[in-house]
């Protein structure tokens, strides 16, 4: 097992795709606070919860890539073929899905902690050229950092399981994107927060780093139901995995 | 007589040799066996010694002549006890073999000769060595996708030591094959077994098995040694194996540019590297030839011949017949998923007939 740990870290290590898909992320990531800060109104970003809402951009992306990421490190095996000889070097299947969630788990909490840092000091710099003044504490900074790491690396392993379980790069990345940024939204205004809404996995990262907890739960049952999403699609990902041949 | 006993001894030596080589695989009663057959093996090497140094310093005589009496410190210590076959402590040193205990000269060689001819017949309880295992054993191997039969009841084994061409036109069922052989396909029935288990039941089968079933299989930003660290981390092999596969390919020169920008040649010796690198007992290559220019076959073909003259076994799949021809030793044929010929490669063709002749011959054309 710490061979193959070793083995995929080396695999993030060697190719340029995490850290290109780092940099997207960063320049989307000042992009949006950016707009947010110059174009909402001062009478909005005066609040605290205006405020968390504006920094809190960050984390959206955070889990956007880093679930981007994790269904990347499984799908561009089969892509570029690499599954035959790593599956010839490991028959285990179940190891292989395992070391790739960890590493992918480790990165994504990185591109979730560094899309907080960079949401947060960009969302500081466009209320203080406005001349709004700060109401953060440092602890929503901080509650804010780590649930984004945490929700973004928790999606790397959903990321994981899902492109074991699929397989096909590009349908992926896709479906990830369609689903963070249009379907989740959609459903989350259509249930509410009362009838479900909470309870879907792009919910409970925005609940992990503890915005308006009074509507929604709290950041720790928050990362426990997602860890339970991962969980459950690791599980189908490793079923896929091991009953379905490789080409 | 001399003579007589000299072909007996050698005999005996060669037949306790044998015995001793054939029970380094045999778990039952192996290191007894091997005891015993190591101490008829070093008696019967210090006999020989003893009769030719005896006849380079005696004269000729009519009959069995004496020898150096048993009290010469030249070659036998004097008799410490009443065993058979008493060996000191190297194993290796013929020189250093005590004669047996109350050996008599004057009654000539026929108790102690006797005495090994009967030791070295097998004791009842212990069992023949098995035959060799096959390095690959393929049974009634049967592949079904939805309505497709790509194999049907295919049944062959390979033997150790030998190069196999494993042909058939493209379709035929060859990489389905080797993927149900490697554990990357499920079979529908039957049995596909690498040194009698399946793939995924192996210690560690990289160091059992190499296989290459494709010539592209890279990440193309990757350079080809982080391909095969990368590989070599999660197979559980040194750091230092890496340089060594790259020499023997011959690819050292090009191995930390991104393989993105190698040539297919470099492609399929990196690819013999990955399945080197647990240094294999069977290499399983999967159309190695496709593609490659008259040199880059000409060194396959010479890798591959080198790799079975170290008593390894190669399977190598291709329909380009010609080049198999050159290549192998024995040739499996399958047509629609189904065995066609398992023979030699003289047995297959007729006198006169080319490998592709025959090959057209029992496919009934080759066509799908």
């Amino acid at each position: 097992m710490i061979g193959l740990l070793r083995a995929e870290w080396l695999k993030q290590r060697s190719i340029w795709s995490p850290l290109l898909l780092l940099a997207c992320m960063v320049g989307l990531v000042v992009l949006i606070v950016a707009l947010h800060g110059k174009t909402v109104s001062v009478r909005a970003l005066s609040g605290e919860s205006g405020q968390f809402e504006i920094a809190g951009q960050g984390e959206r992306l955070g889990i956007l890539f880093g679930a981007l990421l994790g269904a990347m490190s499984m799908t561009t095996e089969f892509r570029h073929g690499t599954i035959r000889p790593l599956l010839l070097a490991t028959p285990n299947r179940g190891c292989v899905l395992l070391a790739k969630i960890l590493v992918a788990v480790l990165i994504g909490g990185v591109f979730g902690l560094v899309a907080a840092a960079v949401s947060t000091a960009v969302a500081d710099v466009a209320l203080s050229t406005r001349s709004i003044a700060i109401l953060l504490t440092q602890s929503d900074v901080t509650s804010l950092w780590v649930g984004s790491a945490v929700g973004a690396a928790l999606w790397a392993g959903i990321g994981v399981g899902l492109g074991a379980a699929a397989r096909n790069q590009a349908a992926i990345m896709v479906a990830l994107c369609t689903w963070l940024l249009f379907i989740e939204g959609v459903l989350f205004e259509a249930f509410g927060v009362g009838k479900g809404g909470w309870f879907l996995p792009g919910s409970l990262a925005r609940e992990a780093i503890g915005q308006d907890s009074a509507a929604l739960l709290a950041p720790g049952p928050a990362m426990l139901l997602l860890c339970l999403y991962v969980v459950v699609v690791a599980a189908v990902g490793w079923i896929a995995l091991s009953r379905r041949d490789v080409a | 007589m001399r003579d007589h006993v000299l072909a007996e001894l050698r005999q005996i030596r060669d037949h306790a040799a044998a015995l001793e080589s054939a029970m380094r695989d045999h778990v039952v009663m192996r290191d007894h066996a091997l005891g015993e057959l190591g101490q008829i093996r070093d008696h019967a090497g210090a006999l020989l010694e003893a009769l030719d140094n005896h006849h380079e310093s005696s004269t000729s005589a009519p009959t069995m002549p004496s020898v150096p009496s048993a009290t010469s410190p030249t070659l036998f210590a004097p008799p410490a006890e009443q065993a058979p076959f008493h060996r000191s402590g190297s194993t290796t040193g013929l020189n250093q073999v005590e004669p047996p205990a109350g050996w008599d000269i004057q009654q000539g060689w026929e108790p102690p000769l006797r005495r090994a001819l009967s030791a070295t017949a097998p004791p009842a309880r212990i069992r023949p060595p098995d035959p060799p295992r096959p390095a690959v054993q393929v049974e009634s191997l049967t592949k079904v996708y939805r309505t497709v039969r790509a194999v049907d009841q295919l049944s062959f084994a390979l033997t150790p030591g030998t190069v196999t061409g494993f042909l058939g036109a493209n379709g035929a069922g060859k990489t389905t094959t080797l993927r149900l052989l490697l554990g990357l396909a499920q079979p529908t029935s039957g049995k596909a077994l690498v040194f009698g288990r399946r793939y995924s039941e192996l210690q560690r089968p990289t160091t059992q098995v190499g296989a290459v079933l494709e010539s592209n299989d890279f990440h193309p930003w990757r350079s080809g040694r982080n391909h095969l660290r990368a590989l070599a981390h999660a197979a559980g092999i040194p750091a230092d194996r890496i340089a060594e596969v790259l020499e023997i390919v011959e690819l050292s020169g090009a191995a930390d540019r991104p393989v993105g920008g190698y040539s297919l040649g470099m492609r399929q010796r990196l690819g013999l590297a990955s399945a080197l690198l647990g240094d294999p007992k069977l290499l399983i290559l999967d159309e190695p030839a496709n593609g490659l220019d008259p040199v880059g076959v000409h060194w396959l073909r010479n890798f591959i011949r080198g790799f079975a003259e170290l008593g390894r076994t190669v399977l190598v799949s291709s329909h380009v017949l010609a080049e198999v021809a050159q290549t192998v030793d024995r040739v499996v044929i399958i047509h629609r998923g189904r065995l066609m010929a398992d023979a030699r490669l003289d047995e297959v063709a007729g006198p006169g007939e080319s490998l592709e002749a025959a090959y057209l011959r029992l496919t009934g054309g080759g066509r799908q």
